[in-house]
């Protein structure tokens, strides 16, 4: 049988990590920072996958080394899945990021732009390779929207031709990531992904936004298109509180994998 | 005096594997030219991608005659996801292409996938079904191991004694673990598996010469 998945996703910005509500960014701290102050450790050994996003636009080569280096230093120590993202905008930057330690890159703008490239990263890493992030938020006659640029700009309707689209993108796992619950942890947005446009829907489904705490993923992972939920959520999450997330969830369901 | 080498292929990236490698105090060697002949005690053939891709360079990097040699003096090889699918006779990922034939058997995209309405491809934990080898000492059985993969071997054609297997399961069984006297593969990756994973490489390493 396969498990769902709770998977992480660290917000980088120059040196350090972030915060972010509704897409709008708070500062945290640094990496020794996270370290000492949350256990980031045991975080780690209870995750199922970590994603960590170099959130700064059009990044110069310093930007990239600082990023890169504090990947590296994850890397060492913690042997989980890792996924790493943020500005791919070609095969280039997607191989530069599985040169420096990725197993897999998230890719959003690029789904709207540049669908030829995301093919051409699946000829040589695999389909598995590239993770979908779709932002997505509802308007004001509640039509779902999906975003690009940083859920700056408004892309395209999400209805079965959408989902047509991404059915046939050459990708592994997609993330409906909630602009609206972005950070706020009041919980994730069911409603959205038992909606009839998701009736045709084949890939592996995250869904990312608005977990605030384990009865909140439970939630999510009851559904069975569901496989995992990711969360931003370093304040209600580090330290003890995915270990007992873990640990909660387990009691009531074996969806979760356990880790030795 | 234990030599573990790792081929790079270039299809996929070895980083996990260094790390994890390296972690259990290790100093590997990578290999990525093969131009002279593969000499160690342990071999890693990692791989993430696409069969037909990896069996070009299989070929063009003579890869068969190299890693005989290497299989001939006592060396153990351990085959991770696809070069766990390169261990056996053929692939149909992109096409029928040939692997380097150790064991008997196709790797096909997984059949009943669609119709159970799972998704493709096949990612994150399940379980394995190990048997009581060298290489599971102290881990759990079944024990959870990451998947990433959409292409799986269902069967083996030609059993004997010492062909052992475990499996998994998703949709339908498939083989997720394999070994023969000194060959091992494993479709799951230990490098990616927290502690179990730790385990399992640890044991591969500390297997002594034939």
């Amino acid at each position: 049988m396969l498990y769902k998945r709770i998977i992480f996703a660290l917000l980088f910005f120059e040196g350090n990590f972030y915060l972010s509500r509704n897409f709008r960014l708070q500062k945290v701290g640094d990496i020794d920072w996270i370290k000492k102050n949350y256990d980031f450790g045991k975080t780690c050994n209870s995750l199922d996958e970590l994603i960590i996003l170099n959130v700064k636009k059009n990044s110069n080569i310093n930007d990239k080394k600082v990023f890169f280096n504090t990947i590296k230093r994850i890397k060492k120590n913690f042997f989980l899945p890792l996924t790493l993202g943020g500005g791919i905008r070609n095969f280039e930057d997607a191989k530069e990021m599985f040169e420096k330690g990725a197993d897999k890159v998230v890719i959003n703008t690029l789904f709207y732009n540049n669908f030829l490239e995301i093919e051409k990263i699946a000829n040589t890493y695999g389909n598995q390779a590239s993770t979908l992030m779709i932002d997505y938020k509802q308007d004001k006659d509640n039509q779902y929207f999906c975003y690009k640029n940083s859920g700056q700009e408004k892309a395209e309707p999400i209805n079965k031709f959408f989902i047509e689209k991404i059915n046939k993108c050459l990708c592994g796992d997609v993330i409906f990531n909630s602009i609206d619950l972005d950070g706020s942890g009041m919980g994730p947005d069911i409603n959205f992904i038992i909606s009839q446009v998701f009736k045709k829907f084949l890939k592996p489904t995250l869904l990312m936004g608005g977990f605030g705490n384990s009865s909140h993923i439970l939630k999510a992972l009851n559904i069975k298109k569901i496989s995992g939920i990711v969360t931003a959520n370093l304040f209600n999450f580090l330290g003890n509180g995915l270990v007992d997330c873990r640990k909660n969830i387990l009691i009531y369901k074996k969806y979760l994998a356990s880790f030795e | 005096m234990k030599k573990i080498i790792i081929l790079n292929c270039n299809f996929g990236n070895i980083d996990s594997v260094l790390n994890a490698v390296d972690y259990l105090g290790y100093k590997p060697i990578i290999v990525s030219n093969f131009k002279k002949k593969i000499e160690g005690s342990h071999l890693i053939l990692p791989g993430v991608g696409n069969f037909f891709y990896a069996s070009k360079k299989v070929i063009e990097f003579e890869l068969k005659e190299k890693i005989d040699t290497f299989l001939k003096n006592g060396g153990f090889i351990l085959g991770i996801c696809l070069g766990m699918q390169l261990l056996f006779s053929k692939g149909k990922e992109s096409g029928e292409a040939a692997g380097l034939n150790y064991f008997n058997g196709k790797c096909e995209i997984f059949k009943k996938a669609s119709s159970n309405k799972l998704p493709l491809p096949h990612i994150g934990f399940s379980e394995v079904y190990h048997p009581d080898t060298s290489l599971w000492n102290g881990i759990k059985n079944p024990s959870d191991f990451y998947f990433v993969h959409s292409f799986r071997i269902k069967e083996i054609k030609k059993n004997s004694d010492d062909l052992k297997i475990g499996f998994s399961s998703y949709g339908e069984k498939f083989i997720s673990y394999i070994e023969k006297k000194n060959i091992f593969g494993v479709q799951f990756h230990p490098e990616k598996s927290h502690n179990n994973g730790l385990k399992l490489l640890k044991n591969f390493f500390e297997l002594n010469a034939l």
